[in-house]
């Protein structure tokens, strides 16, 4: 009986209905937006900080995952990649050998980090070839022929290495690494590229160059440190990871000296510091959203108290005419819960909504910089941040405000069942 | 008729209650968002100047972007001088920074080395605070030497050890020199860990073989708002002078200088504070929303009953315009009162915050360092920005009032009759 | 043999030993001893060929070396083998230390920040190459004889002095008592041994008596060592001021 009476006094009071209605609703939009917002910072900070360097997985030895060391590599086995390229979700797969070196002209020089890549392949696999600020990136090698056979080997090189060098395009370097047999290896570089990836530890102290030239350089003829695959979606990375370890698993090729089995790595675990902040910055948005709910709680519960007194009259009359008081507060429970549950409904659609609006047209950060740019932990990003609208963004905030609507409506609902019938009808307080 | 507002108000003790809580407990919530998020702003603000090593950087020219140890400022005292007698500037700390090799009889690595004086770098950043072990510079060590942990655990040193530095100096000769640890340094950021030494800057100067040149000076300001006139002024007054020019090379002390605000020297900490600031914005701005909302709702909601009370008194002779004189009366002291005590509420919380504070550290377990700064407080705490406040309260009042019109000029239309009438 | 390090220093690049003194050692026998290294070390320039042997726990290494040293500055060392290598040479001059790259055919300043790396993979690290401070200035010494294998030795005990800038706490030097030829080197960190540099193969390189072979033992890593035999050794020879510049060195590093 009460539910029907609270169905039929919610649309008796449309204008009452609609207000409490909109209170909740807004609330709920506001938690739904920021949600997307987070999400796709998140989203973005992850592809930023994997567009470059370390990928979305690695296959590695399992020395070199304990210890990133020049000694820690394995045989690159060109069908293995071909197999892990072969994968669902892989956009590309790019074998790389890491050298800490010194490179420079002959007054100044650096240690460095050199990455030795196959220029088409990291193309497919990072940024870094789209990132050319000055010049070109590298060009892909004749087959057969020598990696330094022109005399000199192209490099490119972060914006900020190149500066502290002092050198420009067309200039050249001098490289000297200690390769793994103990000797030491020298090269002549020429610098056809200059990079600026906003990923500030390529950026200030990287060289790139040809995969071969960095093994012949390094006496690590045909072996690597790592491969980094493209997962371009991040939801895929677990499924890929999965498949990656299984082929791993059936087809560990021959490794010779070097770092033991191969294993497959996510960004999870390469970035851990990443994926630490993101986990702490989802904590630290509860203090964010309990300061909404607890705001939106203050709003709903007044909302409820101030609709309550508004109808201290009616309940009289009801009270009056012999609806047993604990029926009026279940009526009014009712009434608050219908109210409490389409205001969630109506906020988190329209707050799909206007994410799928910002997933398309983006959410413009630079009217926050002042220099346009903006990059965090090391990571630029994008002036436009595109949402992701999904359902994940709307269950919490759903579920917590109606939780909160609910706990609003048992104050009103309790006094009313305190009224006096014969104080209310008169309109007395 | 203010009195009769006061009663009106006293009167409909159930509403005026109800709207006086919605609108103090959220401007209370609204300023607490406030402190904190300037606190949190200014904090970020402050580990910029502090990582930079001031607002204001001056370094000879080309010492940024290449890090030469041999880009020194060859006669610092001059400047130092003219920076401290600007207006605005609190100190200039003079630093000798470069890269070296550190031997111990067990270990060897490299370390970012830097030359201060103590009681000027505790301005900034002040690793005294991070010492785990040890003393700091203070002591009567002639050589003293501090490490970050990392550098220490890969010499494998104790207290008191033997060290010895190679560098470069400005000539480009290698020099050597030896230091005791004197302090071990734990910021709990690991990049900075690793590289971190510090020494005196005499010892420095003296290891190096600089005389009395330094690598940067850092000027550091009352108001870092200003650094920009600041540098300008600086820029002005410490570069060559035009008629110099051409002695360039007989005075020193017209050497080129290149001046750098924090965060020209730093742009991705800029990128940091201001992604964070975005954020805050953001959020502030949903807050707002919901305030609104919540603020918007009561009020709405009480405007039928209002407009049933005002039409009696529309009935008992009142004019028009003395109705909606009455009903922004009302809403004026209400709302007063309401800020009165959301600005009690919000005061209490920015003292609870900045007496306990909210530790952040469950929240950010992992190491935050930007540029080589460390982001090692993870306290928070609340500022207070009385402007900011004040005009919020402004805001909020001016924004109540013109809600308040909508009754009001609704009252003042009403058929007294028509309005007796309307119950529901 | 200034330092302890230099004298690894002054024998790998052949004998670079003019600064030697021991004139202020209060005890006679301490005199004498120096002054036989004195004439046993001294030259004004020299010549030397060497295989050096490179074990790690990651390579082995075979490493053929010319070297030529001119005053106490300037020394030169070329590799001549493996093949792959052939051609690179550390050049230690006036003006620092060196590294030439054959394949780009040029010479790099090696910065302070890269001393502590091995030298052509060895043991030695450039630093090793690079020292520079003085025995005399450095350390305080005091000798004693001891008996080791039925063998008479001298030990010189070198203390640093206080503001020495040397890492080690302590180095032991032993030489034969009967003609005080170098038998051992242990560099020790407070009381524990750091690395031990043994001299065998005592061979006359003209009219000197000299050990040919030099063997480099950290003590924290098993299995380690560097190895140097000299095949080839003259002093007082002719060398051309102008082999320690860019010129000279590209001249026989080819």
């Amino acid at each position: 009986m009460f539910i029907k009476l609270a169905v039929r006094n919610i649309f008796r009071q449309k204008r009452r209905t609609l207000l409490s209605i909109a209170g909740v609703a807004a609330a709920t939009v506001t938690l739904v937006w920021t949600h997307g917002l987070l999400d796709a910072f998140m989203l973005a900070m992850v592809q930023g900080a994997t567009a470059v360097d370390v990928g979305q997985l690695q296959v590695r030895s399992q020395a070199y995952d304990e210890k990133t060391n020049i000694f820690n590599h394995f045989e690159l086995s060109s069908e293995l990649v071909e197999k892990i390229s072969a994968i669902d979700g892989v956009a590309g797969v790019s074998p790389r050998v890491h050298l800490y070196g010194l490179v420079g002209t002959e007054r100044r020089s650096q240690v460095t980090r050199i990455i030795g890549v196959d220029p088409e392949r990291e193309r497919s696999v990072s940024r870094v070839a789209s990132a050319i600020e000055l010049g070109d990136w590298l060009l892909p090698r004749a087959p057969g022929s020598e990696p330094s056979a022109m005399g000199s080997v192209q490099v490119v090189l972060g914006r900020g290495l190149a500066q502290q060098l002092g050198v420009g395009i067309g200039d050249e370097l001098v490289l000297f690494v200690q390769g793994v047999d103990g000797s030491l290896g020298n090269e002549l570089l020429k610098v056809v590229g200059i990079a600026r990836t906003g990923n500030t530890s390529i950026d200030r102290g990287a060289v790139f160059m040809d995969l071969a030239a960095a093994q012949s350089v390094a006496a690590l003829e045909g072996r690597a440190h790592e491969m980094t695959l493209h997962v371009p979606r991040l939801d895929d990375v677990d499924e890929v990871e999965d498949q990656v370890a299984g082929l791993l698993a059936s087809s560990q090729p021959n490794n010779g000296k070097g770092g033991g089995p191969l294993l497959v790595r996510s960004w999870k675990q390469l970035l851990p510091q990443l994926a630490q902040m993101i986990e702490a910055s989802k904590q630290s948005m509860w203090l964010i959203y309990l300061l909404v709910y607890v705001i939106a709680g203050i709003g709903i519960l007044n909302t409820q108290r101030m609709s309550a007194l508004e109808r201290r009259r009616e309940f009289g009359i009801l009270l009056a005419i012999g609806v047993p008081a604990r029926q009026l507060g279940a009526m009014l429970m009712s009434e608050t819960l219908l109210l409490t549950m389409m205001g969630p409904v109506v906020g988190a659609t329209l707050g799909l909504l206007s994410n799928y609006l910002f997933s398309i047209h983006g959410f413009n950060m630079a009217m926050f910089s002042s220099s346009g740019s903006f990059s965090y932990l090391g990571v630029a990003f994008e002036e436009r941040l595109f949402f992701e609208a999904s359902l994940s963004q709307v269950w919490g905030p759903m579920v917590a405000i109606a939780v909160v609507g609910v706990l609003c409506g048992v104050v009103p609902a309790l006094s009313a069942m305190r009224l006096d019938a014969v104080r209310s009808i008169a309109g007395r307080t | 008729m203010f009195a009769m507002a006061w009663r009106n108000l006293w009167r409909q003790r159930g509403r005026s209650s109800i709207m006086l809580s919605v609108i103090a407990f959220t401007f209370g919530m609204m300023l607490m968002t406030m402190g904190m998020g300037d606190f949190m702003h200014s904090q970020m603000a402050q580990s910029a100047v502090d990582g930079a090593g001031g607002s204001v950087l001056v370094h000879a020219e080309g010492y940024w972007a290449s890090q030469g140890a041999e880009l020194v400022i060859r006669e610092p005292d001059p400047l130092i001088a003219e920076a401290e007698q600007l207006e605005g500037t609190r100190l200039v700390v003079p630093r000798v920074r470069v890269y070296g090799l550190l031997n111990s009889a067990r270990g060897a690595a490299g370390v970012s080395l830097m030359g201060i004086v103590p009681e000027k770098e505790a301005a900034l950043e002040d690793y005294s605070r991070f010492v785990v072990e040890g003393d700091y510079l203070l002591g009567d060590v002639a050589d003293p030497l501090v490490l970050g942990r990392g550098v220490v655990e890969e010499l494998e040193l104790e207290l008191g050890d033997k060290v010895v530095l190679t560098a470069t100096d400005p000539q480009g000769e290698l020099v050597r020199a030896l230091f005791h640890l004197s302090g071990i340094v734990e910021t709990g950021v690991d990049s900075i860990d690793d590289v971190l030494a510090m020494t005196s800057l005499r010892k420095a100067q003296e290891a190096l073989a600089l005389g009395d040149a330094v690598h940067q000076l850092g000027v550091v300001l009352d108001d870092d708002a200003r650094r920009f006139a600041v540098r300008d002024v600086l820029r002005e007054r410490l570069g060559p002078k035009a008629e110099d020019l051409g002695e360039q090379a007989k005075r020193p002390s017209a050497q080129k200088l290149e001046l750098l605000t924090w965060d020209e020297a730093m742009p991705e900490m800029l990128g940091f504070i201001e992604i964070d600031d975005a954020f805050f914005y953001v959020f502030a701005l949903a807050i707002f929303v919901v305030v609104a909302f919540g603020v918007a709702n009561t009020f709405l909601m009480s405007v039928k009953q209002r407009v049933r009370e005002l039409g009696l008194l529309a009935a008992l002779g009142l004019r028009p315009a003395q109705v909606a004189r009455l009903v922004l009366f009302e809403t004026l002291l209400l709302a007063s009162l309401s800020l009165l005590i959301g600005y009690a509420i919000g005061l209490a919380g920015h003292l609870l915050l900045l007496h306990y504070g909210i530790d952040m550290k469950s929240f950010y377990d992992a190491d935050m360092e930007v540029s080589g700064v460390a982001l090692v407080d993870t306290m928070l705490h609340s500022q207070l920005t009385v402007s900011k406040w004040l005009n919020a309260g402004l805001v909020l009042l001016v924004g109540l009032m013109l809600s308040a019109l909508y009754p009001a000029l609704m009252a003042s239309r009403l058929d007294p009759v028509e309005a007796m009438r309307s119950f529901d | 043999m200034n330092q302890p390090r230099i004298l690894i220093c002054c024998l790998l690049l052949c004998l670079l030993v003019p600064a030697v003194s021991f004139a202020q050692d209060p005890l006679p026998s301490v005199d004498e001893l120096v002054q036989h290294f004195d004439q046993l070390y001294r030259s004004s320039s020299s010549y030397a060929k060497m295989r050096m042997q490179i074990s790690t726990a990651d390579y082995q290494r075979e490493l053929e070396l010319e070297l030529w040293t001119k005053g106490e500055d300037n020394a030169l060392a070329v590799l001549r083998a493996p093949a792959k290598e052939a051609g690179t040479a550390t050049l230690r001059s006036a003006d620092g230390l060196w590294n030439y790259a054959p394949k780009a055919d040029r010479l790099m300043r090696i910065p302070s920040g890269m001393l502590s790396e091995g030298w052509m993979g060895s043991h030695f690290s450039n630093d090793d190459l690079m020292s520079e401070s003085s025995w005399v200035e450095d350390y305080d010494t005091q000798l004693e004889r001891v008996e080791e294998g039925g063998e008479g030795l001298i030990r010189m005990t070198a203390t640093p002095k206080k503001d020495a800038a040397v890492v080690y706490t302590k180095v032991l030097h032993f030489v034969t008592a009967k003609d005080w030829i170098p038998v051992r080197s242990e560099y020790y960190d407070d009381d524990a041994l750091v690395r031990t540099l043994s001299y065998t193969g005592v061979t006359d390189f003209g009219d000197r008596k000299l050990p040919a072979v030099l063997e480099l033992v950290p003590a924290d890593k098993n299995n380690e060592y560097t190895r140097m035999e000299y095949t080839w050794l003259e002093f007082e020879l002719e060398v051309d001021d102008a082999l320690f510049t860019a010129r000279g060195l590209r001249k026989v590093a080819k």
